[in-house]
Formats: structure tokens, sequence, C-alpha cells
């Protein structure tokens, strides 16, 4: 096989993944498959880049094909087949970033076109191609300080064109602020509180009672698929042998960043709930998945003992059978279902996998039982919901309210729409999820209602462009599609394409669109890649009456 | 047990899938991804059938038959999802060798016309590096099949993966590597598989580029490979006395379709090298 001739150049490759392989701890014994990925990220640290010399060496010490090394290195948005350039710089083009003015003109204006990250294939030509000088990426799940960059891996919020610059110039912006705001009127605490441990009164308890008092207290996931977690637990709980217990915290859905906020602010919080999950099911293994640009809360979840393992840029590795193929070292392709990843998970094991959010319940449902967690919410939605706003309100930020909540009074908490305007539309659930207009401000907030979705809320003013956002959420689910099943790999370019002239495009085609989607895709991005666009084709042409700013301001009675 | 096709009970046996069921009862679905020998992938989504119970379409080359299942194999929702699969793969890849998607685009009448010119499709240029086999991924549906038959269903090469992601996706040998430097060992059971052309001897390749591919001429010969005691089943196709391609037939218990390098392409020594003179 061809190989780079011995070089300067091969030298440092081979140097670079011994470094990397040396500091996870696999100097002698070739790894197994599933630290493909954390060792990508650790040959990328040391390296800069993954050079086609670093992928061969990898390859030959892991004893994998250097196809299948390519396979997955190619896949991941955060994994750099080219050589960066000198600085990098990320500017988020997604929705709520957009609606906050984010600087995408002025950028481009003064730093030339950005790249966009669409799957790396092919891309030895590009290799020779100098770089794009600042590169447009999905939701950074920052959406509460949008506009929102990151230079050389350090986050701007509030971005601005001078902001970005002075970075690239090399000044070093602020650490972030931390602290959870004071909850404002209205909202109900219950989740986002310091608690003392639950973890003795869990062990005390033991499984079984566990797993009744989660059936008790009709949790349902809150990842977005709102699946009862005491089905997933009983399921697993029953099966013999190796166990896991998994927490997704792949939170890739643009405008929500509502798991961010937890792990950053309570990890302790995640940590005890994973391990409640574990001592019900009887799962040895745990593991916390996080997305790969959240570094912070990966940061603080480690310091809380746990096994974290880092995405890498791939928003449909949030799909559970998706985040164990990335986990096992293999491309993050949904795996069709059945079988269920109770009873063939990750490692073929059975698994259980449940959201952030869901799992930072357990604690408080553990300390006070599940009369006291039903109280709040609705019948079939209990509990309380994280709600991550955004877009065009006063205070963009997270919101714990009780299940049922109007649409209305939790944009009313956020300080209602900004600089006076009138509302145009809410995007409900991200965008994945539905499009509400200024009439439905009534809609309880409940998974009855399909108003939850992923927990984000975008409020869209009067001045948006819908068309626009229309087209980017359009442009998002082609650019993160697996690229595994026909009707998501060329559904949603066709969608993208007639959503960008949507003005002459053929309903009928995006009907189609839309069916075969939803009805024949492998997985729930293709299932839902339609859903946010079709909801919004009735509040496209326009006759129809703006409640007014006002009368969303005030607190809620 | 009993299971219920179209509003007809019928019997399947365990562990059958529905397209097994469906196929044991002189029914059938279409399929492209799909191969006997090969493990369901179940990405091409061309199969798909209504289950009553199931909020989505179900895809029937591997979803096991349960008791007393209702499957609806030719519903309004089944065509149409159908007909689209076709259709978006007629509106992004060169069909012009995948007699069996056209027939099914014809069958279900699909239209890729109907995204208009600026519609983007695959292009990608033949690759063209070794005197075997090209590699025209402009063809290609991504069935995955050429990567299951040279990894752990058949071949055990592991040459091939698919790379990138979404409509980027392609099949590649790592890095786009030319075949005669990647893992390839040329035994050529990626190409047996391929149900687009998108993989194609290099002999077929040149007699259609020059127009001289005649398949009213073809006729196939069966023999054994004379190569080694595995004693291979070989279909000979010949073409005005010539040999132009071997297979395998995929039911032959030795091979199961699949053959080695000197098998697949090992036979100008009989009329000598280079392309058949024109008839
Ligand atoms: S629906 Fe989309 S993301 Fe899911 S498996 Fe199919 S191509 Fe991949
Ligand atoms: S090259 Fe052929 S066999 Fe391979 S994925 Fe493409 S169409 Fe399928
Ligand atoms: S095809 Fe290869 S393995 Fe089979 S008989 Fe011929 S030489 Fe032997
Ligand atoms: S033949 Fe069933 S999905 Fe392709």
């Amino acid at each position: 096989m061809e190989r780079n001739p011995p070089s300067a150049t091969a030298e440092a490759e081979r140097a670079a993944v011994a470094a990397a392989l040396s500091r996870l701890g696999w100097s002698e014994a070739a790894p197994p498959r599933g630290e493909l990925l954390p060792l990508l990220h650790a040959v990328q640290e040391e390296h800069g880049w993954l050079s086609r010399g670093c992928l061969h060496e990898l390859a030959d010490r892991m004893a994998l094909p250097f196809p299948d090394v390519w396979g997955v290195a190619s896949f991941y948005a955060m994994l750099r087949l080219e050589p960066p350039a000198p600085v990098r710089v990320q500017v988020c083009d997604d929705v709520t970033c957009r609606l906050r003015g984010a600087c995408l003109d002025a950028m481009s204006a003064r730093h030339g076109a950005p790249s966009r990250f669409q799957g790396h294939a092919y891309p030895h030509e590009a290799e020779s191609a100098a770089p794009a000088a600042w590169e447009a990426v999905p939701c950074l799940g920052q959406c509460e300080h949008a506009p929102v960059a990151v230079v050389q891996d350090r986050i701007i919020r509030e971005a601005t064109i001078e902001k970005i610059e002075a970075a690239m110039d090399g000044h070093v912006p602020p650490e972030a602020a931390h602290g959870l705001p004071e909850p404002v009127p209205g909202e109900v605490r219950r989740v986002l509180t310091k608690r003392p441990s639950a973890l003795a009164k869990a062990e005390a308890m033991g499984p079984a009672a566990l797993l009744d008092l989660v059936e008790k207290s009709g949790l349902l996931g809150r990842g977005g698929a709102a699946f009862p977690a005491a089905l997933k637990w009983r399921a697993v709980a029953g099966a013999t042998g190796d166990k896991w217990a998994i927490c997704n915290a792949d939170e890739s859905e643009p405008g929500t960043f509502k798991d961010r906020v937890v792990m950053e602010e309570l990890p302790e919080l995640v940590a005890e709930g994973l391990r409640i999950a574990m001592l019900a099911v009887g799962a040895k293994n745990g593991l916390v998945y996080v997305r790969g640009e959240y570094e912070e809360a990966a940061a603080r979840l480690r310091s809380t003992g746990l096994r974290v393992f880092r995405g890498a840029g791939a928003y449909i590795c949030g799909e559970e059978t998706a985040l164990f193929n990335s986990v096992e070292g293999r491309r993050g392709e949904p795996r069709n279902k059945p079988p269920f990843p109770t009873e063939h998970g990750v490692f073929g094991r059975p698994t259980v996998i449940n959201n952030v959010e869901t799992l930072a319940n357990l604690p408080l449902l553990v300390l006070e039982g599940a009369e006291a967690f039903r109280a709040h919410g609705t019948e079939r939605s209990t509990g309380t919901k994280l709600f991550a706003v955004s877009g065009h309100v006063t205070r963009p930020g997270l919101y714990e309210v009780p299940f049922g909540t109007r649409l209305g009074d939790l944009l009313k908490m956020a300080g209602g729409l900004w600089q006076g305007r009138r509302l145009q539309a809410v995007l409900c659930g991200g965008v994945a999820g539905t499009f509400l207009g200024p009439d439905a401000l009534d809609t309880p907030l409940a998974f009855e209602a399909r108003s939850v979705g992923s927990g984000a809320v975008i409020a869209l003013d009067e001045t948006a462009s819908l068309p626009e956002v229309l087209a980017r959420i359009a442009r998002f689910f082609r650019d993160e599609s697996c690229g595994q099943c026909v009707p998501c790999r060329v559904g949603t370019q066709r969608q993208l394409e007639l959503v960008e002239r949507i003005g002459s495009a053929d309903a009928g085609i995006l009907q189609d669109l839309a069916a075969v989607m939803t009805d024949a895709s492998i997985c729930g991005l293709g299932q839902t890649a339609a859903n946010a666009i079709m909801s919004a084709l009735p509040l496209l042409d326009g006759a129809r009456g703006h409640p007014r700013a006002g009368d969303l301001n005030g607190s809620v009675g | 047990m009993e299971i219920f096709v179209d509003g007809v009970a019928m019997e399947a046996e365990a562990g059958q899938s529905i397209l097994q069921a469906l196929r044991a009862s002189g029914r059938d679905a279409p399929v492209l991804c799909y191969h006997d020998n090969l493990t369901p992938v179940s990405v091409c989504r061309a199969c798909v059938v209504e289950v009553e119970g199931s909020r989505a379409l179900v895809p029937s080359c591997s979803r096991k038959v349960a008791p007393g299942m209702k499957i609806h194999t030719d519903s309004e929702r089944v065509r149409r999802s159908r007909r689209m699969v076709f259709e978006l793969l007629g509106s992004s890849v060169d069909t012009s060798t995948a007699p069996e998607l056209q027939a099914y685009m014809a069958e279900y009448g699909a239209d890729p016309d109907r995204y208009g010119e600026a519609a983007a499709r695959l292009a990608e240029p033949l690759r063209d590096d070794n005197d075997l086999y090209v590699r025209d991924y402009s063809k290609c549906i991504l069935c995955y099949k050429c990567v299951e038959a040279c990894g752990p269903d058949a071949q055990f090469t592991f040459a091939l993966t698919a790379a990138g992601r979404g409509f980027s996706a392609r099949i590649d040998t790592g890095a786009d590597t030319p075949l005669l430097d990647s893992r390839c060992v040329f035994c050529g059971n990626c190409v047996a598989v391929c149900p687009t052309g998108a993989l194609m001897p290099s002999l077929e390749q040149r007699l259609r580029a020059a127009g001289r591919w005649a398949p009213e001429r073809q006729h196939v010969a069966e023999t054994i490979c004379p190569y080694c005691g595995v004693g291979c089943k070989l279909e000979l196709h010949v073409q005005d006395n010539r040999i132009i391609k071997v297979t395998s037939p995929s039911d032959s218990s030795v091979t199961a379709g699949h053959l080695c390098v000197k098998g697949r392409f090992g036979f100008s020594y009989v009329d000598g090298p280079g392309e058949p003179p024109p008839a």
C-alpha cells in the first residue's frame, strides 16, 4: 500500500498517534474499536488535524482497516480532514443566531465566503486548496447568548464582528459567566434546584421500589419522544447479563440548550440520575454521551466521576441507535428498529438510554415521591419541564414551568417580544417541531398538545423572514442527514431546493416529500424533517391578526 | 403462524421476514438494497409495507413476521412512498445501466424530471484506474451491497466503506485511494452485487461506451473454474464467440455468487487479451 515516504511529516504523524495512544492508556495493546472516536479526538489535538498519514497510522495501531477509519472520520464535522486555517473561526448561522443578528454578512464581506460542513466526501481535492478563513456552523446550543461564535475553541457570546475580529487578533475572550438567574414569577423550580443527595435513599429503596416509583410518577422522556421512562427501565431490568445505562447529552436540536445549562450548573443532578437509573435496572456500565461542542459541560460531568464520551459534531448521534454506533467506533448511522435498545443496545447489550433532563428529574422524584412529583403538570405530562426560550424575546433563557403552562405565559416570563415588536410565529420543539401562529398562544405546553418536542421555543417577530428561516431549517436537515436511507438522503436535499424558492414551489411535491420522509425514513431525523416546514405553510399567506407585543408583557397572574 | 396480507389470511414461518413470507406465497415487493446472500441493511426503503399498529411504514426485507400481523402491500401510502423512493433516486443518479430501477420507476409512475434542471445530482467522474473494473459513482444508489460483499458478508477484505454523510455520502476506498493502492484484491464480488452498473467490469464498460454491448447476441455457458480445487461454478457470458464477462450463480452452494480474481477476471487466456473484434 502506498504511504507517505519516510519524512519529517511521517515522523510527526507517527509521534502524534503515539502520543494520543499513550494519553488514553493504549501504549502497548491495540485499543478496541470503541476507542476510535476518543482517539480521533486525541490525535487531532496532538497534530492539529487528521492527515491521511495519521489515519493510516491509527488504523494500523488499532488493527482496523483504513477505509473503516476513514468512514468514521469523514462522518463528523468536528474532525478535520484538511489542514485548518491558522486561526479557527466558527460563526453560528442557525435560526436563533440569525434572528438575533448574527454578523454573517459582515464576516462574508470582510473575510470571504465561509466553508460549511456537508460531510467529507473525497476531500483529497480540498486538501491542497487554501481553507476558508471562517466556517458557518449549525446551532451551538448557546442560543440564550445569540449570536454566538467560536474562535480557537473559545466561545464568544453576544458576538459582534468587533469581538470576533479581536479574538482573531489574539485577544482571548473573557470566560463565560455562570450561575442560574433568579426564577421569574410563574416559574416553578423543581429540577433546577440544589438538593441534598438522593443516592442513599435510592440505594435503600432498591431496584423494585425505584421501578415502581418511576412508573407511578408517570415520568416521560424529556428528549423529545416522550416515551414512558418506566417502560424502558422495566424492559432492561428484566434482562440478564451485562447491561448499560446511558445518559444522552448529545443535545443538538437547534434552539435547544436546556441540557447544557443543567450539566454546567447542576452536574451532580445528572450524575445522581444516571446512578439511580443504573441501580434500578441493574446496569454495571454507565456512560454520558456529550455533544462534542459542549466542552465545559463535559468537564463538569467528568468532575462528578462519570464516564464521559464526547461526540464530534453530528446531530444524528442524538438518535439513540446512532449514538450506540458512535460509541462502538462506527459511523453514526441509526439502526433499523426492532431490535430495540432495551434488548440490543450498545455493544449488543440491553441498554437504557435517557435524556439529561429525564435523569435530572430522578433525585427530586426519589426524595419527594411520586405524589409530590405529579402535583405539577397535567394528567399525561407529569412534573415540570425545562424550556429553552430564544429568538425575539426580551430575556432569552432557560425557564422551568409545570407542563400545561400556556405558551403565551411562557413568552411573557421571557419578557415578551423584544423592542415592542409584534409576534409573527413561534417554533415549538426545535427544527423538528411545529410552528404556531400568534393565534395559538393559549396552547398548553404538554406532550399531548404536541407543543413540547425538544423543549426549544423560538419566537419570531414581525420583521423575521419566515421563508429564510424555513430555508435554514431545510438546510439543517440536508446537512445533518446521515445519508443512509433514500427518503432522507435525497428527500432533504430536494426539500431544501424547493424551500429555497418557496414562493414558486409546487406544494404537491413538498407534500410528497413530506410523506415519503415521514413514512419511510429509518429514523426520527428523516421522519421529522418536514414537520416544521409543513406546519409553517399556512402561516406564509399574510392576512391574520398579530397580538401586540404589549399583550405579552407583564407578569403571569 | 397466520398473517394477513392485503386482507387475505396466509401461513408464514417464525423467523421469516415479511419479504420472505410474501415470496413464499407467490407475491413480492420491489427491492434495491436487498440481496438473498447479504445481511439486509434496509436502507433503500423500496420494499416498505404498511403494518397495522406501526406508525411508520416498515421495510419488508428485514422486519420479521409476527402472529396475526396485518400487512398491506398495495395501499395508497405504500405506493406513494415507493414511487417517491424511485423518483428521488431517478432524480439524483444516472439510471442508464440500472434496468431494475428503471422498471420500478415505470411501474410506479415516478417522474424524476419534475424537480427541474437545477436539482442536484451525483456528479462523479468515472474512476477508471485499473484493468479489471471501473467505478462510476454518479450511478450509485448507496445500497451498501458492495461494502457488505467486500466485508463481513463474503470477502472479508474490507476495502470499501461509506464515507461522508447526507447527500454527499459516497462509497469510498478511504480517502479516495486508487484501487491498485487500496486494500482491494479484485475479486469483483462488489461488481457482482452492484444493482446499478456503478461498478462494472472494464471490458463491459468499454464495449458499452463503444456501442458494442449487444445482449441479444449473448449467451451464457456454465462451467467449473479451472484454476483451483474449490471448484467454483462459473457462468461465461459469451458474445460473438468471445467471453466478455464471468459471473457465478448466487444460488450456487459453492460460491453463493462470489468468486476470486482468477475465476472472475482471468479468462483472457481463452481468447487472447483485449476486446473482442467488432462483429
Ligand atoms: S432518516 Fe436520515 S438520518 Fe435517519 S437513517 Fe435515514 S438518512 Fe440517516
Ligand atoms: S456502488 Fe453499486 S453496490 Fe455499491 S453502493 Fe453503489 S449501487 Fe450499491
Ligand atoms: S474462482 Fe477462485 S476460488 Fe473459485 S475455483 Fe476459481 S480460482 Fe478457485
Ligand atoms: S430492499 Fe428493503 S429497504 Fe431496500
